[in-house]
């Protein structure tokens, strides 16, 4: 049962996505003449190239945002439409648990988030490949880049574990947050769910990220400058473990938040439905 | 044993304002029952809490012994007031859609009563009519081999020669088995189909019920005519 509604869920939010990614793909292209063009010292170009230039990448940009938005909308339209307009009344009929319907849902936009991910990686890495990747001082730059990389960091695979891990739990917070918005607001709200629901939506992502732009500032500083310092003031090893564990704690803390939302989201549609 | 047993029910949309309270209710197998009642009396409350929809503020529910939950949802079979179909999809997707989904659905039931009525089965829902969505819905859920099927308004929309047929759909394919429920405001229309009767009040309280054919022999009136007079004096 539960692969037949995971399927339904995945079937209703691709059929338009392909169509974002088509479009967003074929724009990036576009992208790689702007950025030849504006790395390129030997030639002079005049003020009008520089100007289409820009609005050019602009375009490639706001497509690339563009493609990540629809997403983010198909999958708020298939988690509100199948759940709380009429469509609801023979969702929550079907003979699977509650449960089931929403893990499916949440499995279906991780999928569609992961998806857009690898689609927008593919074009900003084709982007610059095809404008930069025949130059030599690209690849050094690149080499550059890594060497510069605490030795500490480099030799440590934990944190490449760690760092997909952290970016996998931020995602799923993110989609639960959407989820945990909108259920909210289908509960309480008796007319104009979906405003209610973008409404709610729009304030918890503010919030949140009010507060993570906070922390950044007052935090984010000291930290990256305690990470360098700790090489030079401790033995290597140990400043490599210290971080390793710090990294697990907010795995760990993002990861409580994920299991808070679900389990929040489940009691809701299971105690609360509110089906006009 | 009782299809259907409700057993201290109470629902409140709005803390201390019951839609349903304190109702006791045990509906046997093999009987097609109208719960009748004039609006705002909690008869979609009470299909919604037996189908699964809404969860009560207490009292308990029972289908075929077993208490509301995925179990239960595979014995039921509901058609609520509205339409629910995804309007992009084909007449043909959402009938694999409900056999995909209900073991007891009958797809060659199912197409049988759609070239009956001439329903393309190529046709998207949006480009329906209202009233032929609802045949589409009912046509659907009378396709299952349910224990309970619970009917919320299911002649409402549609024409008078419509009623007719869907209520001769309802008699000619349910269970012998099995109880279905009809809530409907109709009532000279589905009292030749039915059994047995309760009439609800209020705060979901019952006022009279019983079986249609005693109510017409005791009172000497249709079932029609006793509600105008029982509503009118309460």
């Amino acid at each position: 049962m539960f692969l037949k509604l995971f399927r339904n869920d995945l079937k209703a939010i691709f059929k338009y996505w392909w169509l974002g990614a088509i479009i967003s793909a074929a724009v990036s292209t576009i992208g790689i003449f702007p950025l030849r063009v504006l790395s390129n010292n030997n030639y002079y170009y005049s003020d009008a190239v520089y100007t289409i230039c820009v609005l050019l990448l602009m375009l490639v940009f706001g497509s690339i945002f563009a493609f990540m938005l629809l997403t983010t909308i198909l999958v708020f339209i298939r988690y509100f439409k199948n759940f709380f307009s009429d469509e609801g009344y023979l969702t929550f009929t079907l003979p699977v648990r509650r449960n089931q319907l929403l893990m499916s849902k949440l499995l279906s936009a991780i999928v569609a988030y992961a998806a857009t991910a690898a689609v927008v990686v593919a074009e900003v890495t084709t982007m610059i490949l095809a404008a930069f990747g025949n130059e030599p001082d690209f690849w050094w730059e690149i080499g550059d880049l890594v060497e510069k990389t605490p030795d500490f960091i480099c030799d440590n695979w934990i944190y490449i574990i760690e760092g997909i891990t952290l970016a996998l739990v931020t995602g799923l917070f993110s989609i639960l947050l959407l989820i945990v918005c909108v259920t909210f607001a289908s509960v309480i709200a008796k007319k104009a769910k979906v405003f209610a629901a973008i409404g709610i939506y729009y304030g918890a992502t503010t919030i949140v990220t009010t507060i993570f732009q906070v922390l950044y500032l007052f935090g984010g500083f000291w930290f990256i400058n305690w990470v360098v310092g700790l090489a030079d003031n401790i033995s290597r090893n140990y400043a490599g473990n210290l971080i390793a564990l710090l990294l697990f704690v907010l795995i760990l803390f993002v990861s409580m938040f994920c299991v808070i939302l679900y389990t929040l989201s489940l009691w809701m549609i299971d105690k609360k439905l509110n089906l006009s | 044993m009782s299809v259907l047993e409700c057993k201290n029910l109470c629902k409140a949309y709005k803390k201390g304002e019951y839609v349903i309270n304190n109702l006791n209710i045990e509906i046997p197998k093999g009987k097609i029952v109208g719960l009748l009642g004039p609006n705002g009396c909690g008869k979609s409350t009470l299909i919604k809490m037996i189908a699964g929809i809404l969860q009560p503020n207490s009292g308990e529910i029972y289908v075929s012994g077993k208490q509301i939950g995925e179990e239960t949802r595979a014995l039921v079979s509901y058609l609520p007031e509205r339409t629910y179909f995804s309007g992009g999809m084909k007449v043909s997707e959402v009938v694999k859609y409900f056999a995909s989904f209900y073991s007891d659905f009958s797809t060659e039931r199912a197409c049988e009563l759609l070239s009956v009525l001439g329903i393309n089965s190529d046709a998207k829902l949006k480009t329906l009519s209202k009233g032929t969505k609802e045949k589409v819905q009912l046509i659907l859920v009378m396709s299952r081999q349910a224990k309970l099927y619970l009917l919320d308004e299911p002649i409402a929309g549609v024409d008078p020669a419509a009623r007719e047929y869907i209520l001769s759909t309802i008699v000619g394919n349910y269970n012998p088995e099995a109880t279905v429920i009809i809530t409907t405001h109709l009532i000279t229309d589905v009292e030749q189909v039915l059994d047995d009767f309760y009439f609800l009040t209020y705060g979901g309280n019952i006022l009279k019920s019983g079986s249609v054919e005693d109510a017409r022999i005791e009172s000497g009136k249709s079932l029609d005519e006793l509600f105008r007079e029982v509503f009118r004096c309460s």
